[in-house]
């Protein structure tokens, strides 16, 4: 069984060398099922773990305004990569950071990769690597991919990102005959019917809380949300219930045309900023 | 998407988006100040570029030239290696040329090799073209060349954010016609869609090499850039035309981040290079490998039925068919046959013209080809076929994005008459220039 990786980032930051240092030639180009937007696959191993990487769009926001973004967006909430890495531009943070902050939310297991930390360098700047990964809760890897620097840290750091459950999962894949089905599993990737909280290694993720959290206003709206949803099982456990609380409150057109009921959206609605 | 009333209904003056927005910036903003402390050097060479790059008179003439630059790279790099896999090809067809069966000699060595073997001959100067286009790429100029071409675009009027869909097209003009979604505005994306097939696509690109190397050997590089440059004109003059009679709406300013400059890899454009050689190469192995034995076969056979001359062939016939339409053009019944075929995919017109001269028993394609054709029509053909209506496919994804068969209709119809029409001022006025 392969771990998936899913490489995210804004355009312009270098994701596309990442890709190309972390799988060389062992790649292929598709396209979304009835999507306009070109995906890459590739496959790497390190440790004697085979890894399979997609690469997504590169996006600016996960709003589901432009077809790239929603695109990512589905991507990452439907199928649950097993680690979601994140490359910024090291010189362009404050912006970068947004994207991170939206995949935070998320609940992912994140990698941040410091692309172009060169720049950072040439310019003199100063970044306090340990205490943003502290402050944004996310291991952080420092790389300048056109050189091929960090390319070992960030598959070191992508490895011991990999959540317990499926390393668990994967220790004990050695003696296991076949693939255990489990009741109620759902083929992969047919997301209609797939829920995230039921990993597709075939256990239950558990989401960890978040690091960053809003203002009390925000998070005690977001609070209010849940417990008016808590009744509706197929939404909760097709997405993380905070995330699906802060897409409520965004007015998200894709997530409000998944409640149906409309007495049940009217009272979601009554819950503003 | 249609966006569901009650989530414009902003009651309270908030938009939840905004302050989420907010939110999240101020929490970026507080950790910058924690982490983050800024260096006394300045970052300026990169400003210095945009100076010359970006400049209100300069930024466009330094496009032309690089993108000028780029054309006679691709063909002085390739000119070598297009002889190399044409002299392979020639010694393939001596061995097949001796099968004892005519039939089987006659397929492989007029068919498969002179169809499918010709087109091959094209390979490198896609892959040069993409190798170059990659470095402008990586290094950040092509996003600068879409900001010059955006001003210019949203000085007469027109919608800037399109520009991005239209240069996808000099890749292929099938995504550039998808990539439309992003413009936003009904009208402007339909006339996104519409105007994308005339840029100048990578499929066009081996016609405009077979054609422009055998008339203008000296000048190849500047014909094909003049071609693309007639390409982005053609696409902005036709989009304000449609603008300005069919459609009117608002355009909306591009918004665009310009990356920093970079010194590309070699091994980021030589894998882009070979992706795209890679995707030709699977073309030719299937679709027009199936398409050469088809025109092959069309090309023996007629009414009368297998083995008659090429003269009598149903390509023959197809040709002549449409010889009064095309007569003032000077095209021959062998082009105009290739033409046809050439609504399938541009690299069949290629393929065609290898194909027929092959069974006409033409050694030199080349020399026939010059005999054949006065230069005047020669550049009258490759403006015709940068024009004219790209491929089946193009058609295909302009009715799924349409929805609509009489935008679709209007669609091909327009460009051939376009094609036409700009041909025919080409043979006009060249006649009077040449006398």
């Amino acid at each position: 069984m392969k771990i998936s990786v899913a490489l995210i980032g804004n355009p312009n930051v270098g994701k596309s060398v990442v890709f190309n240092n972390l799988t060389g030639l062992k790649q292929h180009t598709g396209n979304w099922p009835g999507k306009t937007v070109e995906m890459k696959e590739g496959y790497f191993s390190y440790k004697d773990q085979e890894f399979e990487v997609i690469d997504l769009p590169g996006v600016y926001s996960l709003s589901a305004r432009s077809e790239d973004e929603q695109v990512a967006r589905n991507y990452l909430v439907d199928n649950r990569p097993d680690v979601v890495v994140d490359v910024l531009n090291a010189s362009q943070l404050e912006r970068n950071l947004y994207l991170a902050l939206l995949l935070i939310e998320l609940q992912v297991n994140l990698v941040i990769v410091l692309n172009m930390y060169d720049v950072v360098e040439s310019r003199g700047d100063m970044i306090d690597i340990d205490r943003l990964s502290e402050r944004l809760g996310v291991p952080i890897v420092v790389t300048i991919a056109t050189k091929k620097e960090g390319m070992d840290e960030l598959k070191e750091a992508i490895l011991r990102a990999v959540p317990n459950h499926v390393a668990a999962k994967l220790a004990g894949a050695a003696n296991t005959t076949g693939k255990q089905h489990m009741p109620g599993e759902e083929p992969k990737r047919n997301h209609l019917h797939y829920h995230p909280k039921l990993h597709h290694h075939g256990q239950y993720e558990r989401l960890r809380p978040p690091v960053i959290k809003y203002s009390n206003k925000i998070e005690k709206r977001l609070k209010q949300i849940v417990m008016i949803l808590d009744d509706e099982s197929e939404l909760m456990e097709r997405f993380p219930p905070r995330w699906l609380a802060l897409r409520i409150l965004e007015r998200d057109p894709d997530i409000l045309s998944l409640i149906k009921n409309q007495e049940l959206k009217d009272t979601l609605l009554e819950v503003t900023l | 998407m249609k966006v569901p009333s009650e989530v414009l209904d902003v009651e309270k003056g908030v938009d939840p988006q905004i302050v989420l927005a907010d939110e999240r910036y101020s929490i970026i903003g507080e950790i910058l100040c924690d982490v983050y402390e800024p260096g006394q050097a300045k970052w300026s060479w990169s400003d210095s570029l945009d100076k010359v790059f970006l400049h209100r008179y300069l930024g466009l003439p330094v496009f032309l030239v690089i993108i000028w630059s780029m054309f006679n790279f691709t063909f002085q790099a390739s000119a070598v290696f297009m002889a190399i896999i044409e002299v392979i090809f020639e010694w393939i067809g001596s061995y097949t040329s001796q099968i004892p069966i005519p039939w089987l000699a006659s397929l492989l060595t007029d068919g498969v090799i002179g169809g499918v073997g010709f087109i091959l001959v094209f390979v490198p100067p896609i892959m040069f073209m993409y190798f170059a286009i990659s470095i402008l790429e990586d290094s950040g100029y092509l996003a600068r060349a879409a900001f010059v071409m955006d001003r210019i675009m949203v000085r007469m009027g027109l919608q800037g954010r399109s520009f991005i869909p239209l240069l996808l097209g000099f890749g292929c003009t099938v995504p550039a016609i998808m990539a439309a979604r992003t413009v936003d505005g009904d009208s402007n994306r339909l006339t996104t869609i519409l105007v994308s097939p005339l840029m100048s696509c990578a499929a066009r690109l081996p016609v405009y090499v077979l054609i422009a190397g055998v008339f203008f050997p000296d000048i190849a590089g500047t014909i094909v850039f003049l071609l693309y440059i007639l390409g982005i004109v053609m696409a902005v003059t036709m989009a304000l035309i449609f603008k300005k009679t069919i459609f009117r709406e608002e355009s909306t300013p591009l918004l665009m981040e310009l990356p920093m400059y970079q010194v590309p890899t070699f091994h980021g454009s030589v894998i882009h290079m070979w992706e795209r050689a890679s995707l030709f190469l699977k073309k030719a192995g299937t679709y027009l490998l199936a398409g050469a034995i088809i025109l092959w076969f069309l090309a023996n056979t007629g009414p009368g039925g297998f083995g008659v001359p090429v003269e009598e062939s149903f390509v023959s016939i197809l040709g002549h068919l449409f010889e009064p339409f095309f007569a003032p053009l000077g095209f021959n019944w062998q082009i105009i046959a290739a033409l046809a075929f050439g609504l399938l995919a541009k690299e069949v017109v290629v393929e065609a013209i290898g194909i027929i001269y092959a069974v006409q028993g033409e050694a030199a394609i080349a020399g026939a080809l010059a005999l054949s054709i006065t230069p005047v029509s020669a550049i009258a053909l490759m403006v015709f076929v940068l024009l004219y209506t790209p491929c089946i496919a193009v058609i295909g994804t302009v009715r799924k994005e349409t929805g609509s068969n009489k935008w679709t209709a209007f669609s091909v119809v327009y460009q051939i008459a376009l094609a036409y029409a700009a041909a025919l001022v080409v043979v006009v006025v060249g006649g009077l220039l040449v006398g």
